[in-house]
């Protein structure tokens, strides 16, 4: 059974078109002409209770849209959208106010908690929000306090704390609730290292422990290779490919590199840029070595053993393609088209 | 039913509670506030004094009772000062209003319920200055129990016509990203229309009538005319029964330019 099922979701944004010259502004007020965009055009997917799903693509690509579409933040021009809750299944831009005690959410660009106050005093208005039990928040909150080490500043007033400290405090902000269905929309955005470490095992912890459901939106590939069994990739507001990671670099890189390094003291195997080995080619690297890209499906050893019938062999490794390259790839097509 | 009402009433409570620390956390901008209103009422007394001369009373008011109601009128506006309209258009600029729409209580309720946790702080600070704008101006009992029982009624009433008025306003930056002049100008009309300066009987003709159909008098003018007992006996029933057909008014207008305003969310990048 799915938690999420998104049927045909499209969102078009409709936007007086700005008049320029004399009285531009007062011209645009009146205007009748419009700019239509399609952000999200007829995407449907649906997610399985428990699941953590990767929901990419480049800017603008309708990502951020799509989660506004979810939360119920925005309505749809057309398309449907059914949460399953505890009370029933919801349509979250109706049923606005039971889907919001049903889910989390974090904007990695923005925050929900009160910039003048103590981090804590956040936590209270959620803890009154969504009406939760003094003993529940203590213990949820302690849990909270010691994953996400929140601690040293959680008495600390929110325009005080660094981006990271921040980010965990939204973290907790959108988990305190309990919700078994938590948004992130770029919550790794400007972090640095560790912090990111801290985000991406928190969120694995929390998805492990609980079983929340989690849609996760990032540009950051790690985040999804760390976090995510299956990626929903979109663009122009469609969707390109939904399935299993690996599938998604099975598909669209179905290579791996062989990159050798002769010993230096043997003439050049080949003046030109490529070098002709049986059937395999390579190309010349600008350090001076030759990479082979060879398919998934055939063993190494023919082009290994028809290299050293000839040449000595100073170096070898053999570069798996990873979902950064099969992305690269992937929106550089998209825009050459 | 009864989990319901809870739940509503804790989301009020919630947000109530975080705007009247935010009002200690800003306590000297607050105190200044109500500093300056002190002066202010210095300046109109003195004003109102010399205007008066050797006047005994003018449509209904004579000099003592106006320095009472100018005082007080004063006094009150610094409680009605409200921060709705800024948090609604700075929240809407920066596209913070997303996590509000997701939460499970009403936009509008979260704004007043702030604004009654701000107001209720300013209080405070109100209660202080009280004595020096009783120095520099003039302040007095109420005019009888009547009055006494009748001007936190007329207050309330006249705090949430000037709130739900001010998110109305708030809520227009859902069609102009940059309201910020159309605000101010609001706020120094609705401020002088109010009676904060002027009573409203004063204000002539046509005038006086616009004025009288208007809801701004609710917010200054009503409450302080029944503590000095200006407005007394069946008028005041009759006057509060007109703020209640506001709130009503008002309340449903809201609602509606709130739906519109909802399909229209267009939030800013991201």
């Amino acid at each position: 059974m799915s938690l999420i099922e998104v049927r045909e979701l499209t969102k078009e944004y409709v936007r007086p078109k700005r008049v320029t010259g004399p009285f531009g502004a007062i011209r645009t007020f009146f205007s009748r002409e419009y700019d239509r965009t399609l952000a999200v055009a007829g995407v449907s997917f649906s997610v399985a209770a428990g699941e953590i799903v990767g929901y990419l693509g480049p800017n603008g690509a309708g990502k951020s849209t799509t989660i506004k579409l979810l939360t119920g933040v925005l309505r749809p021009t057309s398309g449907t959208v059914t949460i399953v809750g505890p009370e029933g299944p919801m349509v979250p831009w109706r049923d606005r106010e039971r889907n919001a005690r049903h889910i989390g959410v974090v904007f990695g660009q923005r925050s929900q908690l009160w910039w003048d106050l103590p981090l804590e005093e956040s936590f209270q208005l959620i803890k009154a929000l969504y009406d939760i039990p003094s003993a529940r928040y203590a213990r949820t909150l302690g849990r909270l306090r010691e994953l996400l080490g929140l601690d040293e500043f959680i008495n600390t007033p929110v325009r005080h704390l660094s981006l990271g400290q921040r980010m965990r405090g939204d973290l907790a902000a959108a988990l305190l609730h309990e919700p078994p269905l938590l948004y992130l929309d770029e919550p790794t955005v400007g972090l640095d290292v560790l912090a990111k470490e801290t985000v991406r095992s928190f969120v694995e912890e929390t998805n492990r422990t609980s079983g929340t459901t989690i849609l996760l939106t990032t540009h950051d590939l790690a985040d999804v290779e760390r976090l995510c069994r299956r990626i929903i990739l979109i663009d122009h507001g469609r969707v390109l490919y939904d399935g299993s990671t690996h599938g998604l670099i099975a598909r669209y890189a179905p290579y791996r590199d062989v990159v050798v390094r002769l010993d230096p003291d043997q003439p050049e195997p080949s003046q030109g840029p490529q070098w002709r080995v049986g059937q395999f080619i390579a190309e010349r690297d600008l350090d001076g070595a030759w990479r082979f890209s060879i398919p998934r499906d055939l063993p190494i050893h023919t082009l290994l053993t028809g290299i050293s019938v000839e040449w000595r062999v100073h170096d070898l490794t053999v570069e798996q393609p990873d979902l950064e390259a099969v992305i690269k790839r992937l929106y550089g097509e998209r825009r050459a088209l | 039913m009864r989990t319901r009402v809870r739940r509503i009433w804790r989301g009020w409570y919630g947000y109530a509670r975080l705007m009247f620390l935010t009002v200690l956390q800003y306590r000297v901008a607050v105190l200044s506030s109500a500093a300056l209103s002190v002066v202010w009422i210095l300046l109109l007394t003195r004003v109102w004094t010399a205007v008066y001369g050797e006047r005994g009373l003018v449509e209904g008011f004579d000099l003592e009772t106006l320095i009472v109601y100018l005082t007080l009128v004063n006094l009150q506006n610094v409680i009605m000062s409200n921060s709705v309209t800024r948090i609604i258009t700075e929240r809407v600029r920066v596209g913070t209003v997303l996590f509000d729409i997701a939460r499970p209580m009403p936009l509008i309720s979260q704004l007043i319920a702030q604004q009654a946790g701000q107001s209720v702080g300013v209080c405070g600070f109100v209660l202080l200055a009280a004595p020096f704008a009783a120095l520099v101006g003039g302040l007095a009992p109420p005019a009888d129990l009547g009055a006494a029982v009748t001007y936190p009624v007329a207050l309330t009433l006249g705090w949430l016509i000037n709130t739900l008025l001010a998110i109305l306003v708030g809520l227009a930056t859902f069609w102009a990203m940059e309201i910020g002049g159309f605000t101010l100008l609001y706020q120094v009309v609705a401020g002088f229309l109010s009676g904060t300066s002027v009573p409203v009987v004063f204000f002539p003709g046509v005038f006086g009538v616009i004025v009288e159909l208007l809801p701004f008098r609710f917010t200054g003018y009503v409450p302080a005319a029944v503590y000095v007992g200006q407005i007394d006996g069946v008028a005041v029933l009759r006057t509060m029964g007109w703020a209640v057909v506001w709130i009503v008014l008002l309340g449903g207008l809201l609602a509606l330019v709130w739906g519109r305003a909802y399909r229209k969310v267009v939030v800013q990048g991201g």
